[in-house]
């Protein structure tokens, strides 16, 4: 019988991310601690399940924001599994590539580390059945070798084999050591530990084949339960994964149908009783009340259903998006889409060559680098076609 | 539009004057003062508003003649008429009145502002109003300002776009500056951005040193178990030694004692311990009676006159009779028994047979028989033509003739030897046995001989010491072997011991135990001889010598036992290393001073640790780390939507631009190729093209040279300029048709190429009308109206 835990993508210390608007105070907190509380749950599920091995396949921690707090805190987690006789397996992902090369604490000898060749790791559990673990790290950020080759076949004489693989489906020459469920299928393992996707996926049930998501929502995309999957074969029906939610702070997303005001706005949201601290993005369906239309008229909707949310709610709206609002006041200013190519002109003027021009040289690499990608310059555009439709709008309240 | 009258009621020198049925392409002759520019003034002031006094502009054309300020002008505008007048200068009344209706416009303003479109009178002067002073500031209309502006003139409703994108932009250049000093909002927001960064560099930087001081302390916990293995290690020996100390006098004994157990004579059993004190004590007895018995024969002999035989030499010759006696006997039946056996053969006693003799003779008949059998099957084998196996079967019967002719020879030996016996009987074993015993008792009469022979010659001599005792009583030779010999010596022993019965009882008596005591002491003697020779000892006294000191080894040993229940195998081995009691108290002093120094290094090595984890602790500050690195966070996101609202408002206009012109440098292009034909012209095909780039103006020459504006002379540069304002007019006059006003802008042109700019003034006289102001006569084409005649009034 085996029993242990599959979680990949960890992202310890990892903050949130685009969350523009101020926390409460708790939330604040909870917010600062969550991917470090979301570890010291499995941790003790661990510890309380007497589980035979922990595999992080990938992205334990970024490179990036590595600290020694991070590093505190793991040899906490990997010292307590040790001491429980729990052997820990770990392969460095995209985010956390560089921490297979750089220095970090020395972690308990239970904890197996895969460098950035395929290795293969056996153990002996408590029951002295014999697991073997095949697994590789990340060399570089985009990894776009695929070393599922170099992975051995089934290893006859093992009680268990499992793989380690933080990966994405692909073709070869794609980023993220592309494979495919066939590949995979290929060498007769018993299970598959996936990482890098942070959604929850089951590729395939028998054997399993999945990736767990991550431990610990970071954006409000990355919505619903997060945690690890407990796999064991106790009911003799294979290997068998059970989800165990573990991240302390959730996001999630509620559409609402053409709220009336600020009060039924609050009431719905209240209605959606929500069991732990939650981060809501709220979209709002138009047409909409008068009060909440001019709180959207006047930028300030979110902040009134912050201030109105109760003080000890177990949520906290971070977005506010109206969708349909429609208006039906012509304008005096003539429509650009007739005048002309409005996407073209927009999509040739928020070419980063143009960008450039307005952008000085205190202008962080990061910044720069989110609006070359296809997600900034959408993200741009879409203002920029936001600020077109309000400037006819604004323009027609001028005319009247 | 078309300017059909002016009326100058109140404006410089003019007052009440007016101008009417202007043509397109309409002159004004006049020299200077003539009120050329006054009345270009003028026009600019009713289409724009009179102009405030200002340091800018000093001259604010007050009516030298007193009259009221202002005046009015007739337009013609898409087919009607419409005279505007403006009254004053301060607060100047507009009316815009529309002569082919009669009826006054409600908004003049509106009117002559979707008259002239984007031109404010700025723009007006720098495209439509042409100096020669002012011709360069066309230069200033190129650059990116040069597109806006042409798309604001040439597409009005791009304007309320405009407008709505370049309030846009201002507001995007409130909300960030890119020069480094710049302190928008945005800019302070990236320079917190970068000092969170550095507060969280420094965080992540602490890493570093975490993880070198995490080395570093596994290495010093790592010296500090060493240390304190080291320290007991030390202790443990101080305690030994401490232990030890006191036991070294008794270490020292054990020592001593070691050499004295050392024995290297065989050991001295009890039981021969007793033997030899029970023979001594035999000895002494034996000695002391001898010593008795020779004084008492002493006396007895005093008594006796006959010399007795000495006892000793009776006794050698009793047992040398004896030793002969036994040794004739033994001869005698060996020869005895060899006789008889002999007589049982009729030859002489035959030698035993071996094994094979027996064997052959044994197995004989079956040889014969095989021998006849395996012939018979050769003969059979010979008839039947089986010569290979008849060869076979001879080889086999010579073999089987051969053992039987053996066997044969064998018994017939035998029967000769051993006759009477049957062959039969002569290979049994008990017949065997008898041979064998036979022929060792034939072979054991040699040395029986041997040894009679020298006992023999022992008694002769006894009997030979006998007779030298007593001389008188030898009465013959003495026979030196036989029966003979055996008979003297007894005689002598009798006729001896015979001479001491009839001595005296006592002396006899005396002489008799002396020589038992002899004897015993002979005995007792030899016996302790033996015993002594067993250890190696030459004598009593050295055999008591040796007891002692086994006795003594014994105790020693005793005591080592002793000492060896104080003193374990390992303490010795450790007292070993030391030569002597200060040697060990030395020692024991290094271990303290080396016990001292380990604590201290401890103590250190605790404090360093103690050190290094409180450095650790300061290291990871959990609540910094994680706020910071969230603030960051928020930081960056809130950057991102900022920097998304900021760009996408200050690309409003390019975007603006784009929808409107969706080719870049359309009108530029089109500009430029008319200003480049103009330009030929004015230059006389001297310069080919004329570029309009971001920042300046470039000519290119028929021979290829390139030259900016600058670059070019005072002529050449107006003409640019000219063909610039010409090109713009042109291209503008497909939107607006407004008058040209030219004030003698050609004063530095040469006569021919004033002759070319009549014939592109001509030209485009056919879209906008031309108003032209000169003093030069030759110009003065057309249509011409002679300022000098008038005098400022009407």
């Amino acid at each position: 019988m085996l029993k242990f835990i599959h979680a990949g993508d960890v992202h310890l210390g990892t903050p949130f991310a685009g969350l523009l608007t101020k926390l409460r105070p708790d939330f604040q907190t909870a917010v600062q601690r969550a991917t470090n509380e979301a570890l010291q749950t499995l941790v003790a599920r661990a510890i309380a399940e007497e589980v035979d091995c922990v595999l992080f396949p990938g992205d334990l921690y970024n490179s990036g924001e590595n600290s020694a707090l991070i590093q505190a805190e793991l040899q906490v987690a990997f010292s307590k599994l040790a001491a429980a006789g729990i052997v820990v397996a770990v392969s460095f992902g995209n985010h956390d590539f560089q921490a297979g090369q750089r220095a970090h604490l020395d972690w308990p000898e239970q904890v197996l580390v895969f460098d950035q060749a395929v290795e293969q790791k056996a153990f002996q559990t408590r029951r002295g059945q014999r697991v073997v673990l095949t697994g590789f790290s990340y060399g570089s950020q985009a990894e776009k070798s695929s070393p599922l080759a170099n992975f051995p076949v089934r290893d006859t004489t093992a009680d268990y084999q499992i793989g380690l693989y933080h990966g994405a489906l692909g073709q070869p020459g794609d980023r993220y050591a592309p494979f495919t469920v066939a590949d995979l299928l290929s060498k007769n393992y018993d299970y598959w530990a996936l990482g890098h996707i942070h959604q929850r996926t089951v590729l395939h049930q028998q054997p399993p084949i999945l990736y767990s998501g991550n431990l610990q929502g970071l954006n409000r995309t990355e919505t619903g339960p997060k945690g690890f999957y407990l796999v064991s074969d106790e009911g003799q029906q294979g290997l068998l994964p059970t989800f165990v939610p573990a991240s302390p702070v959730r996001f999630e997303q509620l559409i609402l149908q053409q709220p009336t005001s600020m009060a039924a706005i609050q009431q719905q949201v209240a209605a959606e009783h929500y069991g732990q601290k939650t981060l809501l993005s709220l979209t709002l369906m138009g047409p909409l009340g008068p009060a909440v239309q001019a709180a959207v008229d006047g930028d300030y909707l979110l902040a009134a259903l912050q201030d109105g949310t109760p003080a000890d709610s177990a949520y906290w709206p971070i977005q506010v998006t109206v969708k349909e609002q429609g208006s039906t006041r012509a304008s005096t200013l003539p429509n650009l889409e007739q005048v002309g190519d409005l996407t073209a002109a927009i999509q040739s003027a928020t070419n980063y060559d143009v960008l450039a021009g307005y952008l000085g040289d205190q202008v962080p690499a990061f910044l720069r680098s989110y609006l070359q990608s296809p997600a900034g310059q959408t993200a741009l555009q879409k203002k920029i076609l936001a600020m077109i439709t309000k400037g006819e709008q604004q323009n027609e309240d001028k005319s009247h | 539009m078309k300017i059909k009258a002016i009326e100058m009621t109140g404006f410089g020198r003019w007052s009440n004057q007016r101008f009417e049925g202007l043509a397109n392409q309409q002159v004004f002759l006049g020299g200077n003062e003539a009120g050329k520019s006054t009345m270009q003034a003028f026009l600019l002031g009713m289409f724009f508003g009179f102009q405030r006094k200002s340091k800018k502009q000093p001259n604010a054309y007050e009516p030298r003649s007193g009259a009221q300020y202002g005046g009015a002008i007739t337009i013609e505008e898409k087919g009607q008429d419409y005279r505007i007048e403006r009254k004053g200068r301060q607060q100047s009344q507009l009316t815009i009145t529309n002569l082919t209706t009669q009826t006054a416009l409600s908004d003049p303003t509106a009117f002559l502002n979707q008259l002239f479109g984007p031109f404010t009178r700025e723009n007006y002067e720098q495209i439509f109003s042409l100096t020669s002073a002012d011709l360069a500031t066309v230069a200033t209309l190129t650059g990116p300002a040069l597109e806006q502006k042409l798309l604001a003139y040439t597409k009005p409703e791009a304007l309320a776009w405009q407008e709505y994108a370049a309030a846009q932009q201002q507001a995007a250049w409130q909300q960030y500056g890119k020069s480094k000093t710049a302190k928008k909002p945005l800019n302070l927001a990236l320079q917190a951005l970068t000092t969170t960064s550095e507060r969280l560099a420094k965080q992540q930087g602490a890493l570093d040193r975490y993880l070198a001081q995490d080395q570093a302390l596994q290495r010093q916990r790592a010296q500090l178990r060493q240390l304190e293995k080291q320290r007991a290690a030390l202790q443990q020996r101080q305690q030994h030694l401490q232990r030890l100390r006191p036991l070294w006098p008794a270490y020292e004994a054990w020592q001593g004692l070691q050499s004295a157990s050392a024995d290297q004579h065989p050991l001295i059993t009890a039981e021969d311990e007793e033997r030899v004190a029970t023979l001594s004590r035999d000895q002494q007895f034996i000695q002391q009676k001898l010593a008795e018995l020779a004084e008492q024969i002493t006396a007895a002999k005093q008594d006796q006159p006959a010399v007795a035989v000495d006892p000793v030499l009776l006794g050698q010759l009793s047992q040398s009779l004896v030793q002969v006696t036994d040794l004739a006997d033994h001869l005698q039946r060996r020869q005895a028994q060899l006789a008889a056996l002999t007589e049982r053969f009729t030859k002489e006693l035959p030698d035993p047979l071996s094994a094979s003799a027996i064997q052959a003779i044994r197995f004989l008949p079956w040889y014969r028989w095989a021998a006849l059998f395996t012939l018979l099957l050769t003969g059979l084998a010979a008839l039947f033509g089986q010569n290979g196996f008849a060869i076979l079967l001879v080889m086999v019967t010579v073999c089987f003739g051969a053992l039987t002719y053996f066997g044969q020879q064998q018994q017939r030996k035998v029967a000769a030897a051993y006759a009477p016996w049957p062959v039969g009987q002569a290979i049994q074993a008990d017949i065997q046995s008898q041979v064998i015993n036979g022929q060792l008792a034939q072979q054991s009469l040699p040395a029986l001989q041997a040894d009679l022979r020298t006992a023999e010659q022992d008694l002769v001599e006894a009997v030979q010491a006998y007779y030298q005792a007593r001389p008188s009583a030898q009465q013959s030779a003495v026979p030196t072997t036989g029966p003979a010999l055996q008979v003297l010596a007894k005689q002598c022993l009798q006729a001896g011991q015979q001479q001491e019965e009839t001595s005296s009882g006592n002396l006899n008596e005396l002489l008799k135990t002396q020589a038992n005591y002899y004897q015993q002491k002979g005995t007792v003697n030899e016996q302790l001889t033996t015993l002594l020779a067993r250890y190696q000892l030459p004598d009593l006294a050295t055999f008591q010598e040796a007891l002692q000191g086994q006795k003594q080894v014994a105790r020693a040993k005793e005591r080592q036992e002793d000492l060896a229940q104080q003193l374990t195998a390992a303490d010795r081995t450790t007292l070993a290393q030391f030569t002597t009691l200060a040697d060990l108290t030395e020692q024991e002093q290094a271990v303290q001073t080396a016990l001292d120094q380990g604590a201290a290094a401890i103590q250190n090595l605790q404090d360093q640790v103690q050190d290094l984890q409180v450095s650790q602790r300061s290291l990871v500050s959990a609540e910094e780390q994680a706020g910071l690195s969230q603030q960051l966070a928020n930081q960056k996101a809130a950057l991102t939507e900022d920097f998304l609202q900021y760009l996408s408002q200050a690309v409003m206009p390019v975007v603006v631009d784009k929808v409107f012109y969706p080719q870049q440098g359309q009108q530029r292009a089109q500009i430029q190729a008319q200003t480049s034909r103009y330009f030929a012209r004015l230059s006389k095909q001297h310069y080919q093209q004329v570029h309009l780039d971001s920042d300046q103006v470039r000519v290119l020459t028929a021979d290829g040279l390139t030259f900016v504006a600058a670059e070019l002379s005072t002529g050449a540069r107006d003409q640019l300029y000219l063909a610039l304002r010409l090109a713009l007019v042109m291209v503008l006059a497909e939107r607006y048709e407004l008058p040209v006003l030219i004030d003698d802008a050609l004063v530095n042109f040469d006569p021919g190429r004033r002759a070319v700019v009549l014939d592109l003034l001509t030209e485009l006289a056919q879209k906008e009308q031309i108003l032209f102001w000169t003093f030069d006569e030759q110009l003065a084409q057309g249509a011409v109206i002679d300022l000098e005649e008038k005098d400022g009034t009407s």
